[in-house]
């Protein structure tokens, strides 16, 4: 059997680290919406992710401060993204489907501080990521 | 080469399921002949893995583009070394390479545990040769790497330019490696389980095995961290992904295990502890490999979707069952021998180290899949970041941390107060200093210097152990270099523990560095200007282009002036290769420096029509020790892997070894 004080100093680890777990994850978690749902949702201030496809022709790099132009889309609607986290994925370019991470500002346009892109999924192991 | 490879994998796929019917009907029946046949099955489905993997890699060398998998993924522009990695570079070639390095270690952990635990060969041969069945079967039905296209193309597509790197020809195979490896430690689990012999035997037959693939996948994660820092040119090493979790699962499991493993050896204490970690390692191993190929969990790294997800999930379902009713029909069998007796002593602080490194795969686990989760229930679509990974693991690696500096130098069952003073002042006082000197330096933020502050206590601890080993040979007359090599020839275990302990506090250094103190900065530079970051000026001397075999390569000359004086001139570049002209590469300059041992890191974002170059620069102090804790790491398993006594054979030394004060670490 185990001595209690040696059980008592266990569950309160365990218990410490579950209520960090769950804490943590109330605080950090995000949505992950397509730019459709994100649309619907309208402004706000909280932080979310948003997956679509660049549109093509929409992209206007500012090379002076380093700040990125372009439009995400999928199906049903669009969305003009500002991108101001510096690098970007070296695959980033029109067609490819990006997931932005940042806030959708009243202005209608999507302030994202990280730009995630995905590989056009023909060709197997490809990985790509920037960050602010 | 392609219906060499073809045939040899049906071929082993036949001879899998024999071994692993005449060895579980062998083991069964007890019948020698029955299991001497399987024996010989597993070796020569194992020959012919060999085969089809050279088959492959010659075809690859051959550039035999009628087969789909070299057209996709080599060209005749590469280098024959580049060519070789593309043989992982995808996924029917990733799962060859798994079925390869699962057929060697299952021959070769059979063949020597055959000499040395006989008992145990029959029922970890079915197993392993089952495991062998399952890849073989995915490779010959689903995902062959010799599927021919109708027409052979005149040349391949190559390989994505992001792969082709040094990064790339060590990091999937030994990542691939580590998740098979564990398979051996699970075939002697299950054999130890069904025959019932679950005394100390079976862990010693184990621990090598574990070792091996704690080892290689910790390299395996090291590489893969090594390769994202030098390749993606996002600053960091690490960013808690779905894909690096699930590898980063089996590998903490088996952390603890290797600690666990010591307080059953000595104690008979946390039995069923240990055969559950070693079920959970297997299983989390397999549950990796489904992850990264299933697509389930969206990921950056978007590996191909495909159809052998359902077969995982069926083979991770069954293995479970089967493993879980096992262990729960011997839970009789694996009763505690001892208890804990005190709060204050070795096995306390090794369960303690075990409850922390579960509850820290518990968590991660828990935010990988907490996005299916949240669909699954409440239908939304969530994403969890670094910031959960990094709030809830950071506090966990900090007392793990601790811990790695107390629990060596607790004794077993309960420690004296005067031991405690005698081993804890020097080491107490070395962290409050290190501690203290980092505030007198400027340091404000509390974590860091705690967290610096708990690895000079750490360091400190294991300089004191080596110290006092040292010194009591050195009064028995020998010199510090032979007593040093003597101390840890005699105690390979402890010590080889210490050097790994060593390494990472050199890891613990680089992350606390990089996590707290690293610096960003977006720039544009036009020709001839300059710009100052940290301690460092850049100023731009020209983009300049250059036509290589098969890339065309542009690059902003810089030079880099730290303190006023001239430190390097840095070519940060981007790569453009034939056929993946839609995605260039970024090829990444870091200069590590002195005295802070800061990485300054530098990547062209774009080079600009004006001649200006856009750049992103990180500072990125102390990461180099983390590699530098890597090669330490890899020297201390070896030390601790490497057989303690000589084998039969090689003359034994006449004196009887001394009385070492037998304390294993």
């Amino acid at each position: 059997m185990i001595r209690p004080k040696v059980l008592a100093v266990g569950v309160v680890l365990a218990i410490a680290v579950a209520y960090l777990a769950l804490t943590s994850l109330q605080t950090t978690t995000v949505y992950y919406l397509t730019v459709s749902e994100l649309l619907s949702r309208g402004p706000s201030q909280q932080s979310v992710r948003v997956a679509g496809i660049v549109a093509p022709g929409s992209i206007a790099k500012d090379p002076s401060s380093l700040t990125l132009r372009f439009t995400v889309q999928d199906a049903t609607g669009s969305l003009p993204v500002v991108y101001t986290g510096g690098t970007t994925p070296d695959i980033f370019a029109e067609k490819v489907e990006v997931v932005a991470e940042g806030k959708y500002g009243a202005d209608g346009t999507f302030h994202a501080t990280t730009l995630l892109a995905k590989c056009p999924s023909k060709f197997e192991g490809q990985v790509a990521q920037a960050k602010s | 080469m392609g219906d060499l490879g073809h045939l040899s994998l049906l071929g082993a796929l036949l001879l899998a399921a024999l071994a692993a019917a005449t060895s579980l009907l062998g083991a069964w029946r007890e019948r020698d002949d029955l299991l001497e046949s399987g024996r010989r099955a597993l070796y020569g489905a194992c020959a012919l893995v060999v085969v089809a993997a050279l088959a492959l890699a010659a075809a690859f060398q051959l550039h035999d583009f009628s087969i789909r998998y070299v057209a996709e993924n080599s060209s005749r522009l590469m280098s024959p070394l580049d060519t070789l990695a593309s043989f992982w570079g995808g996924q029917a070639g990733s799962l060859l390479f798994w079925a390869l390095g699962l057929a060697l270690l299952s021959a070769l952990s059979v063949w020597r545990t055959q000499r040395r635990s006989p008992w145990l060969v029959p029922v970890m041969a079915g197993t392993l040769a089952l495991i062998l069945l399952f890849f073989l079967g995915i490779l010959t039905l689903i995902a062959s790497p010799f599927e021919r296209v109708p027409v052979a193309p005149p040349d391949g597509r190559g390989l994505n330019p992001i792969l082709l790197d040094t990064g790339m020809r060590i990091h999937p195979p030994l990542l691939l490696s580590g998740y098979m490896s564990y398979s051996v430690p699970f075939a002697i689990t299950v054999a130890a389980l069904v025959t019932g012999r679950l005394g100390n035997d079976w862990l010693r037959a184990l621990r090598p095995w574990l070792l091996a693939a704690w080892t290689i996948q910790g390299c395996g994660l090291l590489a893969g961290a090594w390769w994202a820092y030098h390749v993606l040119g996002w600053g960091g090493y690490w960013g808690w992904d779905p894909v690096e979790n699930v590898a980063l699962l089996p590998w903490l499991v088996a952390t603890a295990l290797l600690h666990s493993v010591m307080v059953q050896e000595r104690r008979g204490m946390l039995k069923v502890w240990n055969v559950g970690l070693l079920l959970a390692a297997f299983n989390l191993s397999i549950f990796g490999t489904f992850v990264v190929r299933s697509g389930v969990i969206s990921s950056v790294h978007s590996f191909a979707q495909s159809a052998i997800g359902p077969y995982f999930f069926g083979f991770l379902g069954a293995t479970l069952v089967v493993t879980l009713s096992l262990l729960f029909y011997r839970l009789p069998d694996l009763r505690s021998e001892g208890e804990f007796d005190a709060l204050v002593s070795r096995e306390s602080s090794f369960l303690f180290n075990n409850l922390l490194l579960v509850a820290m795969t518990a968590a991660t686990f828990w935010g990988t899949i907490f996005p299916l989760v949240s669909e699954a229930i409440q239908g939304t679509r969530v994403a969890v970041g670094p910031p959960y990974f990094q709030a809830v693991n950071g506090p966990i690696l900090l007392a793990l941390l601790l811990l790695m500096g107390i629990g060596p130098l607790l004794a077993w069952r309960r420690s004296s107060a005067a031991s405690l003073r005698r081993n804890f002042l020097a080491p107490i006082a070395v962290g409050l200093a290190s501690g203290l000197v980092l505030v007198a330096l400027g340091m404000r933020q509390l974590w860091a210097t705690v967290a610096f502050a708990a690895a000079a206590f750490v360091f400190m601890t294991i300089t004191q152990e080596f110290w006092r080993g040292v010194r009591a040979r050195m009064r028995a007359g020998e010199p510090a270099p032979v007593a040093l090599v003597g101390l840890v020839r005699r105690n390979r275990r402890r010590y080889g523990g210490y050097v790994v302990h060593l390494g990472m506090v050199f890891v613990a250094l680089g992350i606390i560095g990089s996590t707290f103190f690293q610096q960003d900065h977006g720039l544009r530079l036009a020709r001839g200007e300059s710009a100052t970051v940290g301690r460092y000026t850049l100023t731009n001397e020209g983009l300049f282009q250059e036509t290589q075999p098969g890339r065309q390569e542009v690059y902003a000359q810089m030079a880099v002036q730290a303190d006023g004086a001239l430190l390097d001139v840095i070519r940060p570049g981007k790569h453009t290769y034939v056929n993946w002209e839609q995605q260039p590469t970024s090829s990444i300059s870091i200069t590590t420096t002195w005295p802070w041992l800061e990485d300054l890191y530098v990547v062209l974002v774009s080079p600009n029509a004006d001649g200006s170059a856009s750049l992103q620069v990180f500072v990125n102090p102390l990461v180099s020790l983390i590699w530098l804790g890597g090669v330490l790491f890899l020297l201390g398993t070896v030390i601790a892997a490497w057989p303690e006594r000589p084998r039969l054979g090689t003359p034994r030394p006449l004196v009887s070894r001394p009385q070492a004060v037998a304390v294993e670490a």
